[in-house]
């Protein structure tokens, strides 16, 4: 698209105090940093409060984003950032002792019509996943972030990355027990695990501390 | 058992090379709780990637563009906030480069240097090729692809320098890679011991950054003077110093 201005002359010309480059940046990274920031919070006022936050602080720092890194990994890492500072300051009773089969909870997003019933499971469940795996599962398997540009916006090497999101995702179905919808019948492109994999028994559901288990 | 488990992510994504896939496979073949793994991992990729995506509600950024705004109509609100940035921008805003040294520089003595800065040494001069003594704050050292051999660069640094000192959501999230500060002790002891005794303890430490100077690797300690024995009122202080310590540059303003 002829009008897509790359970023990194947005940030220029931003930096140089033009309103409307800054403007475009917001607009073209609102979605997405408010949805990363949804997905880690789980609450659409921390999500809200993140957004801002991190947008401020780009404004902020514009000029420091010369010749250095992509203003998209700063801006994801600042989000990351600014989620981790209010999960934090806000350590909510509710996110820690919720387990997923428990007694119905309000849901985490406040618009709930346009989520189905398993993306509010999906959420809660994340709630339940440590911080670090959260995140790795956002970026990546939310929002289709490569395992690279991952390990730049949270700073770890990328087998980091790799190891956070494996075991991320085994917290992440162990929280999800019984609501996780089992395979689908079409293997898609994936190679298979094994020839002796059939439908399996689901596990035991187990404590949301089991995320942590060593291997 | 060792469990390959920086390749089960990639297993289950289809990222894996075919050597890695071979090791992998040959693992689940024996490992009952790495294949249940997978399949868990398997089910939850294919849920996590149906998430919807949220719209953002109407006026999501408006406190952003609203501080846009206002810094767009005055610009130099934002630097009062901090007592000390409202000085340094002051200083920036009508700095005078004083001096912009070349690298034979070096070789005078360091009062001399000062005087030509405008800078009021205090006298005590401690020669060798030791930092003097002087109480500095470490702060990171920003590596920058800059050459400040150019003026207007140097100025543009003075205001960056008044932004590094607000609210750094940044560095309250978690460290900041980009700045070596393992080096960070061995170049402000450079710049100390290129600036020589033009250096007090009343003078503080703002910022350290890495760049360059008219093509050459250089370092830049950014310092505010604060009032003390026989010294003006507060200025800011520019030193630029080669690797080899040898000053550079310098820049300075009574504020």
């Amino acid at each position: 698209m002829s009008h897509e201005e790359r970023d990194e002359d947005l940030v220029r010309r931003s930096a140089g105090g033009d309103r409307s480059a800054f403007g475009i940046l917001v607009e073209r990274h609102e979605r997405r940093v408010f949805n990363l920031a949804l997905r880690m919070t789980g609450r659409e006022e921390d999500a809200r409060d993140a957004t801002q936050e991190a947008f401020l602080a780009a404004l902020r720092k514009l000029s420091s984003f010369r010749g250095e890194a992509a203003f998209t990994t700063w801006l994801h890492r600042v989000t990351v950032n600014a989620c981790y500072d209010l999960l934090r300051k806000r350590q909510r009773a509710p996110l820690l002792d919720r387990l997923p089969d428990h007694e119905p909870e309000p849901p985490p997003s406040p618009d709930p019509a346009d989520l189905t019933a398993l993306s509010i499971d999906v959420q809660r469940a994340l709630l339940h996943v440590s911080d670090d795996y959260r995140a790795v599962m956002i970026l990546h398997d939310v929002q289709d972030q490569p395992y690279e540009e991952v390990a730049r916006i949270l700073r770890v090497p990328v087998g980091t990355v790799k190891s956070r999101l494996h075991r991320g995702r085994v917290a992440l179905a162990r929280a999800l027990g019984e609501t996780l919808p089992a395979r689908s019948a079409e293997p898609s492109a994936r190679p298979e695990p094994s020839e002796s994999q059939g439908p399996r028994e689901r596990p035991e559901p187990s404590a949301p501390s089991d995320e942590a288990k060593s291997r | 058992m060792t469990h390959p488990e920086e390749l089960l992510a990639g297993y289950v994504d289809g990222t894996l090379i075919e050597s890695e896939r071979a090791v992998v496979n040959t693992h689940l073949e024996t490992c009952e709780a790495c294949r249940e793994e997978v399949e868990l991992s398997t089910r939850v990729v294919t849920v996590l990637a149906e998430l919807p995506d949220e719209p953002v509600r109407l006026g999501l950024t408006s406190p952003v563009i609203a501080e846009l705004d206002r810094r767009t109509a005055h610009p130099a609100w934002w630097r009062s906030k901090l007592q000390w940035a409202a000085g340094l921008a002051a200083a920036a805003a009508a700095i005078a480069l004083l001096a912009v040294g070349l690298p034979h520089l070096g070789g005078e003595p360091a009062a001399e240097r000062a005087s030509k800065g405008g800078l009021t040494a205090t006298g005590s001069t401690v020669p060798g090729p030791t930092a003097p003594e002087v109480s500095l704050a470490l702060v990171p050292l920003e590596v920058q692809h800059v050459d400040y051999g150019d003026v207007s660069k140097l100025q543009a640094l003075a205001d960056q320098s008044a932004d590094r000192e607000m609210n750094d959501l940044e560095a309250a999230g978690s460290p900041t890679p980009s700045y070596k500060t393992a080096t960070a002790e061995a170049a402000m002891s450079c710049v100390a011991k290129a600036a020589g005794d033009g250096l007090t303890s009343n003078d503080t430490l703002v910022r350290l950054i890495q760049a360059k100077f008219q093509g050459k690797p250089a370092y830049l300690g950014i310092y505010l003077e604060r009032p003390g024995p026989n010294r003006q009122p507060n200025q800011v202080v520019i030193w630029v110093a080669s690797k080899a310590c040898q000053l550079l540059s310098f820049a300075s303003k009574v504020i």
